[in-house]
């Protein structure tokens, strides 16, 4: 209960930062919740906890009241990655870091063949390994707090 | 108990997806709120560009209070921008209780344009910025008035120059587009080329603002 309640507050934060001026670097802003919940994948195996943090993410991003083609197709991608998280054949962080990056290539399908799209690449495999870094080890250490309570 | 438990989590949450647009206008402002504690200026620069964007929004609005021909606008603050980048957006908080209408100009600070409403709420706003891929609009540069076509996106391309007119990097580029304000500023001309075998040419538009920068703007009607 209390890794989902950590995971949900990591992902309505992420997400409405997402949403403000803050993120822009050169102009640009990273996939951060895309990042997030990919890593978070990993470390949630099961889909009833994965869907709920997934839905979150997609009610904050929404950026009108309707429904509109591209929130649907925000959601694809989220799950997909979060799919392949599971189904990619390496590392868990190999298989995070490629999730990401065909996740941002179906965000960004209209522009792939540009500048502005590789820069986004890269920033957000940067960012994926420093996410990776700090919700790994935050993990790591809650579930081992949890283990010597027991 | 558990199953049921999470099953009707999952249920809420898309119900809220799918139904929670009366729940809009708020989730803005809490974005709006988060901008708010997290922005705290870091460096000098970006004090100074703070105190020059007040500057240029105080003689703005004096040359309105002494100006025979009052601009019918209403102002606004910005709620939050588009999360991804395929898109460039901002939500403002002005809306149809306002008398905002779809097509209404949006600037930012001395007459420097932002874009144009896109889509109006009750209490607030989407706005396409100049900054979107699909931006496209009429343009002049220098004192020369030279036209050409200002098309948007990460980099503010414009094309359509004839090549036998010169254009010099440095050069001012205002809006002349229809459903328009003739005149906004946009930016200057950054870098000029050649298109090999064109007859026109194209330049780089530096703009005179960023998205990050966008707190309070005003829409004309």
């Amino acid at each position: 209960m209390w890794q989902f309640i950590i995971s949900a507050t990591i992902v309505s934060l992420t997400a409405f930062i997402q949403t403000t001026n803050l993120v822009f670097i050169n102009g640009l802003k990273p996939d951060l919740v895309l990042i997030v919940l990919a890593i978070l994948a990993a470390i949630h195996k099961e889909w009833k906890i994965r869907t709920p943090l997934a839905l979150i993410a997609i009610f904050i991003l929404k950026f009108s009241p309707m429904i509109n083609w591209m929130d649907v197709i925000f959601a694809a991608t989220v799950f997909m990655a979060m799919s392949l998280v599971d189904y990619l054949p390496w590392k868990k962080l190999v298989n995070i870091i490629v999730s990401i990056m065909i996740g941002t290539i179906i965000i960004n399908a209209s522009a792939i063949i540009s500048v502005v799209f590789i820069e986004e690449l890269l920033l957000n495999l940067i960012i994926s390994l420093i996410f990776f870094l700090v919700i790994n080890n935050l993990y790591a250490k809650i579930i081992k707090t949890q283990k010597n309570r027991f | 108990m558990r199953k049921i438990s999470t099953l009707s989590a999952i249920i809420v949450l898309l119900l809220l997806l799918i139904f929670g647009g009366p729940l809009f206008d708020k989730k803005l402002s809490i974005s709006q709120s988060i901008n708010n504690l997290l922005s705290i200026p870091s460096s000098r620069q970006e004090f100074e560009d703070k105190i020059a964007s007040l500057e240029a929004e105080n003689l703005k609005l004096r040359k309105q209070i002494l100006s025979k021909d009052g601009i019918d606008s209403v102002s606004a603050k910005v709620y939050s921008s588009y999360p991804l980048n395929n898109r460039s957006e901002i939500a403002i908080s002005a809306g149809k209780k306002n008398g905002i209408e779809v097509g209404d100009t949006v600037v930012y600070g001395d007459n420097v344009l932002v874009g144009k409403i896109t889509n109006v709420f009750k209490s607030s706003s989407i706005v396409t910025t100049i900054f979107d891929p699909s931006w496209e609009i009429s343009v002049r540069i220098g004192d020369n008035e030279v036209d050409a076509l200002l098309s948007g996106g990460n980099e503010l391309t414009l094309t359509l120059i004839p090549k036998e007119i010169e254009i010099k990097p440095g050069e001012k580029v205002v809006s002349a587009g229809s459903n328009i304000p003739y005149g906004l500023k946009i930016g200057i001309v950054r870098s000029v080329s050649d298109i090999p075998g064109g007859v026109f040419k194209k330049a780089i538009v530096e703009p005179d603002f960023q998205i990050r920068q966008l707190r309070d703007v005003a829409i004309y009607h």
